[in-house]
């Protein structure tokens, strides 16, 4: 890929990739700063990137640079939790427990199963143009939303003790157990 | 046996990517299932599918901002010419480089030239010393007692 194109490659995918990063760090700031590294290193190996691979290529680069930044994240603390008792709180993503439940069930998830959920959900994009994006055949689309969607929800499941906190019902535990099995 | 074959089409089937023909049997399959077989897991899959889907879908969308877009620009322009003088730096330091080789190359068949004619020398003494010895000289002891030597 040539680097003429990366101002356009930039502007095309760095609404996308931020949000991408979003699902893992969670707070804008971090999500800022991530996604600038992302792109700069993108820029480094764009001589060895076809343009084909490109979008899958770098929600790759995001999902490793932000395992990482967990990883280094979780080997420091910087300061006492306490320090920040009278500080104003920021605005953060993932107040709603059931949402950091999701977040965290797309977390686990490898990526390329999320980011075709990213793609089809998030930016409601149909089967046809994310195959394009990712550059594989519309029933491996298919076939990897079938498989991301299942792993989400046996992860829900798990995370949220057997409540299908997404159908608003409690699950009883043979449904529970009928749901885990179709999973 | 059936309704999990119906299942199956689920994930596309609510993402409308089913072909309408196709949608209309789905959709009345599982209006009859409920209402005719009782089947309350169908339901819930279907529920459970529309859900996430909403859930997935009211996650935030938030703006990248356009500071951040300049930022990353300027970082890539302000780097290429690093990338260019670094790159013209390297071709420089092969000139001495190369130069110091070729001189070395040169300096080592020098020395080379003159061991290997030192050699020859060596070669002619013992040449003589062999023409020498036809003169009845068989080693230098002989030659020295021969001479007077330590009388």
């Amino acid at each position: 890929m040539k680097t003429e194109k990366f101002e356009a490659f930039l502007t095309d995918n760095e609404k996308r990739i931020h949000n991408y990063l979003l699902r893992f760090v969670e707070v804008d700031d971090d999500a800022f700063d991530l996604a600038q590294n992302v792109f700069l290193a993108f820029y480094e190996r764009m001589g060895e990137i076809e343009e084909k691979t490109a979008v899958a290529y770098v929600y790759r680069m995001a999902h490793n640079m932000a395992l990482n930044w967990i990883k280094q994240r979780k080997r420091f603390v910087l300061k006492d939790p306490s320090d920040f008792h009278n500080l104003a709180d920021k605005p953060h993503h993932s107040e709603d427990p059931t949402r950091a439940i999701l977040n965290k069930a797309i977390r686990n998830l490898p990526v390329k199963l999320s980011a075709v959920i990213h793609l089809q959900y998030y930016e409601n994009m149909p089967y046809k143009a994310i195959s394009e994006k990712l550059n594989i055949s519309v029933k491996a689309v298919e076939s990897l939303l079938v498989r991301a969607k299942k792993q989400l929800r046996k992860d829900i499941l798990k995370e949220s003790g057997g409540k299908d906190v997404f159908n608003n019902r409690q699950t009883s535990s043979a449904h529970a157990e009928q749901i885990e099995r179709l999973a | 046996m059936k309704c999990s074959k119906y299942r199956k089409q689920l994930v596309p089937w609510l993402d409308g990517e089913l072909k309408p023909e196709r949608a209309d049997v789905l959709k009345a399959w599982f209006e009859s299932c409920a209402k005719l077989r009782q089947c309350t897991l169908c339901q819930s899959e279907i529920q459970a599918h529309q859900g996430l889907n909403q859930a997935l879908q009211a996650l935030p969308q938030n703006e990248f901002p356009a500071y951040l877009h300049h930022r990353i620009m300027d970082k890539v322009k302000s780097n290429q010419p690093i990338y260019h003088k670094k790159a013209i730096r390297t071709r420089w330091q092969a000139i001495p480089a190369t130069l110091a080789i070729l001189l070395s190359l040169y300096a080592g068949s020098l020395i080379g030239v003159k061991t290997f004619s030192t050699q020859t020398t060596t070669t002619t003494t013992t040449t003589e010393s062999t023409a020498l010895s036809s003169f009845g000289e068989n080693g230098l002891y002989s030659n020295f007692y021969e001479t007077g030597g330590l009388e």
